[in-house]
């Protein structure tokens, strides 16, 4: 039965290939749909464990499109802090970083500054430390050591960041107390950045509350956009599980007509068969296998393919997209198996004799 | 040896009628007999041949091949008989044509599930018999149509059937070649190998040593052949 099996398979071999890369195209996107899936999820969870912890205070006023920009301004009050501690919701807050942002030109060059309290070392003779953004220093002709004239007041540049916070390269990062002088807004601030263990807290409602305590703030919190995000990966993962559907229709149609165009072809072949002695239902069980295999190939190369097109699809996030699934391979194998079982009956039951008689008399 | 008795074979026709083609057939067929089988086109000469083949089940009567009825064996079993006992040779060869010419005979052996080496020892045995074994590594395609009845008849008698039964096996020669495939079947004949042929030849079927003529069905008449009478 191996020769008849193998035979059959290299006699077809265009066919069987043909449907092999069709499964394979249908594997490989229903791989790379769920590595984008998965990885937007993953991406969203995240997220969600980074910044959920963190909740941003802004003057109410401030549009927050603004403050990602650079567009700062002030306007909490740098007691803020104090009174977030005092009131109920400050019970939740394990760390607050205050900070005061603004525009400032330098030697002619526009840089960002940024204000915190951040356990600053106090340089000799009473100048202000500075850490310099990379660009900035280099757009400042800066290094570490080097002092500035920034005001009438002298800085010290203490580091050169390479990977300041928030990305903020074109920054100098000095205490708080002295941005203040620096950008002339004495005793405010520009943002409060709140963080806490609040995974048993309702996020949105201790913003409120933080708002409450603090009038004239704003509460940016991440829980509104996760919830947008996972949102959009729900409906992925409904339209996929559509999509899948299809792709299980698709392929066992596909399958089951192989199947029956080989059974119907191979009539004679199969009917010489039964004559010699082999059983029918070997013969179905032989169709199956070869539908089996192709399935197996097709979702073989499917999965073989679903990574390059994962990562086509979604860039650099496919690093978190899972490998194609087992499932896939041996789902593509299966359903070809199943859809090949109709065909493969049909062709045992046929007469040998009406397949066998060419000039039946 | 062979026992039809009141054998009917009934296909459902495309247009939704019945035809009869075989009608209350009762033959006995013995040991070492060359039978042939001749009558008109749809006479129902290769259904009956099936029929005995345990090929194609009738739709009455029995048939019963050494001590058993061939059609109450389980299917399993009737497969086995048809592997074992019956070898069946036809008009369009029906040899697999992806298989060459040695895998072609060997195939029912290794259904029978004897070992490749000893397959193929039988099969080049046949194949020198039969005069083709320097085409063994050929395709039916590469093969002249004698080559490849020569190769079907080695396939038939490949796990020493009880019976050959040859379905217008000449049907697809040139007179030559028919001839010769007629010859090879009294040899075998002679060496007490069980012949059925169906033919539309007359003079072919002469040869046989025994002649059957079905009209509609049924047997109409049932005589030595002619070489048998003359010899006797």
């Amino acid at each position: 039965m191996r020769m008849i099996f193998f035979g059959g398979l290299r006699r077809r071999w265009p066919e069987h290939l043909l449907v092999a890369l069709v499964i394979a195209a249908i594997v490989t996107g229903l791989g790379a749909l769920r590595g984008a899936s998965s990885a937007a999820e993953a991406e969203v969870h995240d997220l969600a464990h980074r910044l959920g912890r963190n909740m941003l205070l802004l003057p109410a006023d401030t549009d927050p499109a603004d403050f990602y920009a650079q567009r700062y301004r002030g306007g909490l009050p740098d007691s803020t802090p104090e009174s977030i501690r005092a009131s109920p919701a400050g019970a939740h807050v394990s760390s607050m970083e205050a900070r005061l942002y603004g525009n400032l030109d330098v030697r002619g060059t526009q840089v960002i500054v940024v204000g915190e309290d951040a356990g600053w070392a106090a340089p000799p003779d009473g100048a202000i430390p500075v850490v310099v953004g990379e660009a900035a220093a280099r757009a400042l002709g800066l290094q570490q050591g080097a002092s500035l004239e920034v005001k009438g007041e002298r800085l010290i540049v203490t580091a050169v960041a390479q990977q300041p916070p928030d990305g903020l390269d074109t920054a100098l990062f000095v205490p708080l107390s002295a941005a203040q002088r620096l950008l002339g807004a004495p005793g405010q601030l520009s943002a409060i950045r709140l963080a806490g263990c609040w995974c048993r807290v309702d996020v949105r409602a201790l913003g409120t509350r933080i708002e409450s305590a603090v009038p004239g703030s704003r509460a940016i919190t991440v829980a509104a956009l996760l919830e947008a995000q996972k949102g959009t990966v729900d409906v992925v993962r409904r339209y996929g599980a559509l999509l899948h559907l299809a792709a299980v229709l698709l392929v066992g149609a596909l399958v089951a007509a192989l199947s029956l165009s080989g059974a119907r072809r191979r009539a004679r072949e199969l009917g010489l068969l039964v004559a010699i002695g082999a059983e029918p239902a070997t013969l179905g069980g032989l169709l199956v296998l070869e539908a089996a295999l192709v399935g197996l190939a097709g979702g073989l190369l499917g999965s073989l393919a679903a990574g390059p097109a994962t990562r086509w699809l979604i860039g650099a996030a496919a690093g978190s997209a899972p490998s194609p699934s087992v499932t896939l391979v041996l789902g593509a194998a299966a359903l070809s198996a199943l859809a090949a079982t109709l065909p493969a009956r049909h062709a045992a039951a046929l007469d040998p004799a009406a397949s066998l008689r060419e000039t039946a008399t | 040896m062979i026992q039809i008795q009141n054998v009917t074979k009934t296909f459902q026709s495309p247009g939704g009628g019945e035809v009869q083609a075989l009608a209350a057939v009762s033959l006995w067929i013995g040991q070492g007999e060359f039978l042939a089988v001749v009558g008109a086109s749809g006479s129902g000469k290769s259904t009956l041949l099936f029929t005995v083949g345990g090929v194609s089940a009738p739709t009455s009567g029995s048939v019963r091949l050494g001590e058993r009825f061939v059609y109450d064996l389980p299917p399993s079993e009737r497969a086995a008989l048809r592997r074992t006992d019956v070898g069946f040779v036809f008009q369009t060869f029906n040899l697999v044509p992806y298989l060459t010419t040695l895998e072609n005979v060997m195939l029912p052996a290794l259904l029978q599930g004897r070992s490749r080496p000893d397959a193929e020892a039988a099969a080049m045995g046949l194949l020198e018999r039969l005069g083709i074994a320097t085409r063994r590594a050929h395709r039916p395609s590469q093969l002249s149509v004698g080559e490849r009845q020569r190769a079907g008849i080695a396939r038939s008698l490949v796990n020493g059937p009880k019976v050959l039964l040859a379905d217008e096996p000449t049907g697809n020669l040139d007179p030559v070649a028919a001839a010769q495939v007629i010859d090879l079947f009294r040899e075998l004949n002679d060496e007490g190998q069980t012949l059925v042929m169906v033919t539309h030849d007359p003079l072919l079927a002469e040869r046989a040593r025994r002649v059957v003529r079905l009209e509609a069905g049924a047997v109409r008449e049932d005589r030595p052949g002619r070489e048998q009478r003359r010899a006797s």
